[in-house]
């Protein structure tokens, strides 16, 4: 490995100021990266972008104000060529695949942190992209299931938040056959018993979030 | 199929539609029944009409009770022309109005309507309300693994992190190899942590027989206490045909039971533990006994400290409309008796509180 470049410089993007603390202690110990900048939500992190123009983005997904999927949507719209890796708690595949969707290089779960985190920079930042194995075997596991439509998703946070059917027509102005139907369809399509496992099998699969 | 998620929404019935139509069928026909006893007693006994309409509106609360609106207003029609029909001739010759036959009908039919009515929206607010309590635990446990997600397991993630730094810095040796393996385990164990916290319910409610988990918790206690105090025998037996059981209140069951034979094998000293699961029609009953030291009645009141032992269960059985007793006596053992009604505990129960008479024959049919 060569040493005389110049170090990888790095924006850290978490909204839990102890993890941040965690990823800079890591990151000090490495002569060949650099922590540039932090912020603890989307909205900052587009600043913070826009001043140091790192390297590479660590990001976070669910954060206050502005989450990590639209934070990173606009950094890639502005910045074409940004590098950001995901750190997340859970591997969902539809969280996952939105990440991906939204621009992420790689997906690093935060329980692999201190053993990936550096050889995931090093790998982004030559320009590949990198899914962990358990995170690609939750990806497979569901790939030709039907995916549930937007209103569905919509359906199934409020199912999540302890809201009854009626509740849920009042909320989204339909009517509570339409609802009861959605809930129909998502039992089937999540291959559910009742509510509560579609519920669980949707936070699992990062569908909707904690 | 359908029934299931059915069960969740606000007044809408909690069975599936064919099985509802036949149920509103039976209660139809038994009001038509009731209405014609009536009618053929009514005329040996010489019943008076003010009788006949108080025995009428009987089998209309009846019909109320166990189908919809519809259904006991069209009894309750059925009735008025029997009335008239038999009883109060509403023209006592042809061209002449009886003015009190007329004022006895509406004043037999507004009462009958008021009465389905009334019964009616006191069924429904009763389905709501055992609605809203699932819904509202639903959202408890959500929050709960919000918050657990976001304060302690976030927190170990970035510890760990720290742990790390600090390994690096160790020069290789002896100490660095061990905490590198506390590192691994603890890995693991935050693994754990994030699967629960993901997972709101139990894995004993997903294999969801109380039979298998009973049995295995049974063989986990036993296991454990060998090489300890001597080993108790655990014997389950069953009676009645399995069913599966209500998500949310089927891991309140499985919690309970796990506490009491826990208490049972670590507390009581007893060389003999047995349960019994009774999978009847309108109950579910769990009986879990030991003839070990029993329970100190101070105990038995207030808990130990720190302990989420009795109080808890007793707490958690009042949660779901569950029935406790708790019989022991120093020296001779204890028993602990869990009653669930089935509209509660079974999953696909008919909370319907109709007439038994129909439901009972056709439980009886359906498991021939």
């Amino acid at each position: 490995m060569s040493t005389d470049r110049s170090p990888i410089r790095i924006l850290s993007v978490d909204d839990h100021p102890l993890l941040r603390e965690g990823v800079a202690a890591l990151l000090a110990t490495r002569s060949d990266m650099t922590l540039v900048g932090e912020a603890s939500n989307g909205r900052e992190a587009i600043e913070q972008f826009r001043i140091h123009r790192p390297d590479i983005t660590l990001m976070d997904l669910q954060m206050p104000e502005m989450n990590g999927l639209d934070s990173m949507i606009a950094i890639c719209g502005e910045f074409p060529g940004a590098r950001i890796i995901v750190l997340t708690t859970y591997a969902g595949d539809v969280q996952v695949l939105r990440a991906l969707k939204a621009g992420a290089r790689a997906y690093l779960l935060k329980g692999l942190l201190r053993k990936e985190l550096i050889e995931t920079i090093r790998l982004v930042h030559a320009g590949e992209k990198r899914i962990l194995p358990e995170v690609a075997t939750e990806l497979a596991e569901h790939a030709t299931d039907d995916a549930l439509s937007a209103r569905e998703i919509e359906v199934l946070r409020l199912v999540s938040g302890g809201n009854a059917n009626k509740e849920i027509a009042a909320r989204l102005s339909i009517t509570e056959e339409t609802v009861k139907g959605h809930v129909k369809n998502i039992l089937a399509k999540l291959g559910a018993k009742d509510r509560t496992h579609a519920v669980t099998i949707g936070l699992k699969r990062g569908i909707i979030d904690l | 199929m359908s029934g299931l998620d059915d069960r969740y929404s606000s007044s809408a019935g909690r069975e599936g539609a064919p099985r509802r139509f036949r149920h509103a069928a039976a209660q139809f026909l038994f009001g038509l029944v009731g209405l014609a006893l009536i009618t053929f007693a009514a005329v040996p006994l010489h019943l008076q009409p003010g009788a006949i309409s108080l025995l009428y509106l009987i089998v209309i609360v009846f019909v109320s009770l166990g189908t919809g609106f519809i259904s006991s207003v069209v009894v309750s029609l059925i009735a008025v022309f029997c009335l008239n029909y038999y009883f109060l001739p509403l023209f006592s010759s042809p061209g002449t109005k009886n003015p009190l036959a007329v004022v006895a009908t509406a004043t037999f039919l507004i009462t009958a309507w008021v009465i389905t009515a009334m019964v009616t929206r006191v069924r429904r607010l009763t389905e709501a309300q055992l609605t809203l309590r699932f819904e509202e635990r639903l959202a408890e446990r959500t929050r709960i693994a919000r918050e657990l997600h976001d304060t302690l397991l976030q927190s170990f993630q970035a510890l760990m992190l720290h742990l790390q730094v600090v390994n690096d810095r160790l020069p290789p040796g002896a100490s660095k190899e061990a905490l590198g393996k506390v590192l691994d385990r603890a890995d693991r164990a935050i693994v754990e942590g994030r699967d629960a916290i993901q997972n709101l319910r139990s894995p004993a409610t997903l294999t969801d027989e109380l039979v298998q988990a009973l049995t295995t918790l049974g063989e986990e206690f036993a296991g454990a206490r060998e090489g300890g105090t001597g080993s108790a025998t655990f014997r389950l037996s069953i009676e009645g045909v399995p069913r599966s059981l209500h998500p949310i209140v089927g891991d309140d069951i499985y919690r309970m039971a796990r506490e009491a034979l826990r208490n049972a094998f670590r507390h009581a000293q007893a060389n003999k533990i047995e349960a019994d699961i009774t999978y009847g029609k309108r109950l579910l009953r769990l009986r879990i006994r030991d003839n070990g030291k029993g329970i100190d009645p101070k105990l038995l009141e207030t808990g130990r400290a720190g302990h989420w032992g009795l109080p808890g269960m007793r707490e958690r059985a009042q949660q779901i409309g569950a029935k406790l007793d708790i019989w022991s006596e120093c020296g001779r053992g204890t028993e602990v008796e869990l009653t669930i009604p089935g509209s509660i505990a079974y999953e696909t129960a008919p909370s319907r509180r109709g007439l038994r008479l129909f439901r009972g024959k056709k439980e009886a049919a359906d498991e021939h």
